[in-house]
This record gives C-alpha cells, structure tokens and sequence, in this order.
C-alpha cells in the first residue's frame, strides 16, 4: 500500500505543468511553499495570513481552473462555479472537491479538504469556494482560524 | 462608494493638483511575521495583472491601472516624520503575469528605515497609491496594532457552516486561554447585530462548545448555541468574554467586566440546495378531453413538485489520482398533478406520488491516462475535463389518486445518465468570461442558451389496494412494471423553454395492453422576477402544458391542455 507521502509525490507530479504553460502554474514548488514553516516551530500568526493569502489562495484559484478547464486568469471572485461546468451538481462538486485536493492546497501541511456534504447552490462564486475550502480543512491546521 | 480625501500633504507631496479617493473593494492588512518582518499585504478585490517593465498593476476588470512604483504611506500623526516609502512586489500568483496581492516592505522616510509598529500604541497609516492616469491618486487605510501586543482577533466560518467562529490570540498562550473560556464556556455572550435598518429583531445567544486550538495554532474555535442566522446583509457578530477569562496581558487595559470583540458575518442566502432543489408549482387552467364519453371538460389543474437533498455523502475526493467518486444522498419528494372535479368525471392525471429514494451516483472520467513525464499538460476544454455521470435510485414509492382511493405501494429503481455534454445549464451557455485586465462584455446569448437530454430506465416492483371502490381487473392488484424515460430541454434565447419527458411502461401483470405511455411537453415562457420581493430567486413563466397518454397508479387514458403560471427554482 501506498504511503501518505508517496500518495502526495503522485499527486503533485499529476498536476504540476510545464513551466512554459500560460494555463496553468503553481508559481512556487512545495519545498518553495513550505519556506518558513518546520514541524518543530509553530507558524506566527503573521506568517499564517501570508500563507493564506500568497500560497493558500492562488492554489485554491489554480484548482478552480484546473477544474473548470479554463485559464486562471478568467475567473473573477464573483466568478459562479455554476457557469464554469456544463452542468453544476453533485457530480461536478465531487470533482472540484477531488481537483481541490490534488492541489494540495494546504501545503506544507498534511490537510486536505472534507467533502462539504451538501450540495452548494450554483451561484457560489469562487470568493465563496476560497472561504468554504479554508474551513473544510482536515485537519485544521496551524492558521486555523487566521482572518 | 468613491470619498474624496482633502490631504493636502498628499497633493503636496506628490506636487500635482490630484484628487485621491478612497476605493472600495481594496483592503490593506499589516502583517508581522517571523519570515518576512513587517509588511503590508494590499488586496484589490480580485486578480490584477502586473507590468513588469513599468510596475504597473491593472485591475481584472480593466477599469483602473496603478502605479506600483511608488507607494506611500501617510502616519495619521507625526511620529514616523511624514511620507513613508515602501516597495511593492507582486504576490500570490495564479499564472502568467496575474497576481492576487501585494506586498509592500522595506519602509523608508527621508532618515532612513521606519519601523511601522512600535510597542507603544496602535497606530494609522493612509495607503496612497498613484493611478497611471494623471492627477489621480487611490487611498486605502492602514490599521497597525503596537508590536508584541496581546489581541483577539475573531473570524465567522463561511457557509455551509453556519455554527462555528474562531478566536484567533496573538502574542499570547492560547492553550491558557481555551483553559479559562472552557471552565465554563456558557459565560461567552454572543450578540448577533442586524443593523438599525432590519425588520428582523436582534439575536442575543451564547457559546455552548469550545474546541481548542489545533496543534500549534493559535485559535480556539467557539460554537454558538443558535447558528449564524441567513439575513439579506452582512451583519455583526459580538462576542463578550469576562474579563478573568483574558489572556493576562489583556486584563490590565480592559474597563469593565467584559471584553467584547467583533467579526463580520455574512449569510445572505442559503447558498446550499437542499432545501431548495426540484421546486415547482404550477397552477393552471386545463382543458381536458374524455375520450371514452367523447366530451371535453374545462377545469383546474394543479402541479407540484419538492425534491430536496438531504444526507449527502461524498467519496472519493481525496485527493489521490482517481477515476471514478461517488456520493449518496437521501431525497424524499412529493409530486402532485391534481385537478379540482368529481374523481368519476375527471380525466385529468390525478396523480400524487410520495417517494423515500435514495442515490447513488458515480462519476467516471473520461480520457483517462498520465502525461508523460515532462510531457506539457494540456489544457482541458472549457468545462473542465469530460466526465459521465450515472445515477441510480432505488427508493419506496406511493402513487395514489387525489381522493386517496387507490394506492399503489412499490420499489421503485431506476439508472439516469447525465454522459459527457449531454445537458448544459443556462449558466454555463452564456458566461462571457475574459482574461484579467480586459473589460468584461456583456453575458453574451446564443441562440440555445440551455438544453438537456437525460435518459434513464428502471422497475417498479409492489401491489396496489383500495380503500374503496374496486380494483382494474385489467391492472390487477400486483405491480411489475418496467418503464423507460426521456428527459429533454431546450431553452432559446433565455425567454422560451420547450421541454418534453416521455416515459414508456411495460405492464408485465396487465391481462392487455402491456405497453402505456405518457407524455408531457410543456412551453413556458419566463417571465423573470415578475413579483418584485425577496422570493429567495423564485422564478416565474406562463406555461402551455399538453399531457397525453396514461399514468401509475389508475392507467387512465389522459389528454389535457393547460395555461398556467409556473413558479419555480
């Protein structure tokens, strides 16, 4: 059986791009991502809204768009996940759940996202998705709670 | 709201006759942190595309490009000696050129380095921000707490969740202080604040449970005992903490018995279908024909339909590389087609059906396959990457007629197919989405702007009784039935909706005519908003229903037109 971190190894190698591709990149690697943060030290608050808002945020957008096969740069906050698919429903919400997570979106931190267990209406727009990934985090991570 | 600021240092400064305005949708957040010092993280509302050659940021709508060049920051007093110089640098990047933020360091004045956050008090800075056109500068404020000081900081979960808010303690022990709130958490006050304005009473409730915070994290998550209300607005949500229950460091400066912070929620609609899924009611005016008297009858007719999604489970969505997820779900639903004449004369469908079914649905990917290591990905049509999607009920089912006479009891299972692009939502058709930096056009409207095509078949097994009157000796009282279903749709222009299902049965217990059918094809033509309320987006068409051929639980033959209003979701 697969380790949780070979799983994660696969996981990236799935969906990092080239680097010449306008659609889609990560900008940063995971070492990259993980600069700052050590299982030995908690992060600071500070370095939590930093995450959040420079690796956290763009990789919730980058999954999104790799979800909806449209390039990153189309998609607005106000952005309906309902517009972005031919047809919004649970199907398409598994799927967006499951592009979520091989993101990684929590890098370095092993969590991932719990499925929400509700269907969301399809006028959620990707500023609502953001906020509803960051609190599906399983298990809350060290910025839980980081405005 | 744009709210012209009269700075006149800002115009001396920047020694132009400029108007500056404050932006709505941009916030500035200072930030401490141990890997990068002090900084301020600048947020334009959405993605923005950046120039490197002239440090220029051009908001994804179009409408505004700034100059990040030069970037300033005004104290509100004069502690730091004026203008204030910051760098700028793109972050949080989503491809190309296409940033979420910025981040604005190394602050210089005219004596050097500044620093922003003293130990000695809070302090506010204006963010200025030059425009690429001239005379025209952008403000945003800056609020910066004193360095090392002890605060809380709240924040409201987002929606589904609606029972969950975050104490964030900073330069603090939050394991003490979940230690002190979780003594006795009900002594957590939490106020729910509509505004002056609402014509809905305050919610005053409390804490009932406390989790506490992650493994090295710094937030204790509080549960109130009555959810975050759903309100048209945003609202406040104050949270009154006793004072003994404090951090330490706070105690001291807090006046009174209590310490209260507050958090922004904002719920304006369920943005969850469960309850709002498969609406429909139809009132309409029918002309129905009885063939076997060769006699045509007018009446009303009434129909509707409630499917809600309850208890659903996902799975699958790991994360890990897969091709297929799942999900079940309960969903109970009512549909009622009844007409308001004697049961003996009426020869319209007079069908009520009660269903407990449930789901299950897979989704299988298409294309299936790796790329080859180092090989480019390529990007997946719009709409992401193709997938089918099935999904089989099984559930108990009642049909009866409208007096409740008749009652048909059966297992009812059926397997629907919702396969690669066989059906697209209107949303979907006329999205006009353009890349950041360019000026969104109008929804754009083909002429199909939404169509469906969904096929699916099934079995009914079970029995039928009466309460009175007898039974169809043609029918029998046992139910064996096979039946086939085609769904379709096909909405022009926005305005005009042309749909048809037709569901074909093979009575395997009938002494003759095994095979039935059932049609109804329905035009309805929207209407829109037609009753200007908050109707939670209820919409509204006048509908051409024609419904033709026989029908569970009676099998009786059936030919009605109707004209109706259809209220919908």
């Amino acid at each position: 059986m697969a380790t949780k971190k070979s799983l994660k190894k696969s996981a990236v190698a799935e969906t990092t791009p080239h680097h010449d591709s306008p659609l889609y990149s990560l900008g940063q690697s995971p070492q990259e991502m993980s600069k700052g943060f050590s299982p030995e030290s908690a992060p600071d608050p500070g370095t939590c809204v930093l995450w959040r808002q420079q690796q956290f945020r763009p990789r919730v957008w980058l999954a999104v768009a790799d979800w909806s096969g449209q390039p990153p740069n189309n998609l607005r906050p106000n952005t309906q996940l309902g517009s972005l698919v031919p047809q919004w429903g649970i199907g398409e919400q598994n799927r967006l759940v499951q592009v979520t997570n091989q993101h990684q979106v929590f890098t370095p931190f092993p969590s991932f996202m719990a499925p929400p267990n509700v269907l969301l209406a399809p006028d959620t727009t990707v500023l609502q998705w953001e906020a509803i990934v960051w609190t599906f985090q399983n298990p809350r991570t060290p910025c839980w709670g980081t405005p | 709201m744009k709210r012209r600021i009269p700075t006149l240092m800002i115009l001396a400064l920047f020694g132009v006759s400029a108007h500056a305005q404050a932006q709505s949708g941009w916030s500035a957040q200072f930030v401490d942190s141990a890997i990068e010092g002090p900084v301020v993280l600048l947020d334009f509302g959405g993605p923005y595309v950046f120039d490197p050659a002239s440090h220029s940021a051009t908001l994804s709508d179009g409408s505004v490009s700034v100059d990040l060049s030069n970037p300033v920051l005004l104290a509100s007093d004069d502690s730091t000696g004026g203008l204030i110089q910051a760098t700028a640098i793109p972050t949080g990047p989503i491809g190309g050129n296409v940033y979420l933020n910025v981040e604005l360091k190394d602050f210089k004045n005219s004596k050097g380095t500044v620093v922003l956050n003293d130990p000695h008090g809070a302090k506010n800075f204006l963010l200025v921000i030059a425009s690429r056109k001239k005379d025209q500068l952008y403000t945003v404020n800056v609020a910066v707490p004193a360095k090392g000081s002890v605060r809380l900081v709240a924040g409201v979960s987002s929606a589904p969740v609606r029972n969950q808010l975050t104490i964030q303690i900073q330069n603090d022990d939050s394991q003490l202080f979940f230690q002190s709130l979780s003594r006795d958490i009900r002594k957590v006050l939490i106020f729910y604040d509509f505004g002056p304005d609402a014509t809905v009473s305050n919610v005053d409730t409390r804490a009932k449970h406390i989790d506490p915070p992650p493994t090295g994290g710094t937030a204790v998550t509080i549960y109130p005992a009555d959810p975050f209300p759903f309100h048209a607005t945003p609202y406040k949500v104050s949270i009154q903490i006793p004072k003994t229950d404090l951090p330490k460091g706070m105690q001291a400066a807090v006046v009174g018995d209590t310490y209260k912070i507050t958090a922004s929620a904002n719920f304006p609609s369920p943005t969850v279908t469960e309850t709002a899924a498969d609406y429909d009611f139809q009132p309409t005016f029918t002309s129905a024909v009885n063939q076997a008297k060769q006699t045509r009858t007018n009446t009303g007719l009434f129909i509707l339909t409630v499917k809600p999604v309850l208890f659903l489970h996902q799975q699958n969505v790991d994360g890990r590389p897969r091709r297929y997820s799942y999900w079940t779900d309960f969903r109970p639903n009512i549909s009622a087609n009844v007409d308001t004449q004697p049961e003996k004369s009426s020869s319209t469908p007079n069908r009520v059906t009660i269903a407990l079914d449930s789901e299950l649905g897979f989704t299988r990917q298409r294309a299936w396959g790796r790329p080859a290591a180092g090989a480019e990905v390529v990007p997946a049509a719009s709409g992401g990457q193709a997938f089918d999607q099935f999904t089989w009920t099984n559930g108990v089912r009642t049909d009866t007629d409208r007096d409740f006479k008749i009652f048909s009891t059966y297992w009812h299972t059926d397997l629907a197919f919702d396969l690669w692009k066989w059906s697209e939502s209107q949303a979907f058709r006329t999205q006009n989405l353009t890349p950041a930096g360019t000026a969104s056009h109008a929804v754009r409207t083909p002429l199909v702007t939404a169509y469906r095509f969904r096929p699916s078949f099934g079995y009914d097994l079970g029995s039928t009784t009466v309460r009175s009157g007898t039974l169809n000796p043609v029918l029998g009282s046992s139910v064996s039935r096979t039946l086939v279903k085609l769904d379709t749709m096909l909405e022009i222009r926005r305005n005009v909706t042309f749909s048809v299902v037709d569901t074909g049965y093979y009575l395997f217990n009938a002494t003759h005519r095994n095979a039935r059918d059932y049609l109804t094809a329905q035009i309805a033509v929207n209407t829109g908003l037609l009753l200007r309320l908050d109707t939670n987006k209820i919409q509204s068409a006048i509908a051409f229903t024609y419904q033709r051929g026989e029908q569970p639980p009676l099998f009786k033959s059936v030919d009605t037109i109707s004209l109706g209003l259809k209220l919908y979701k």
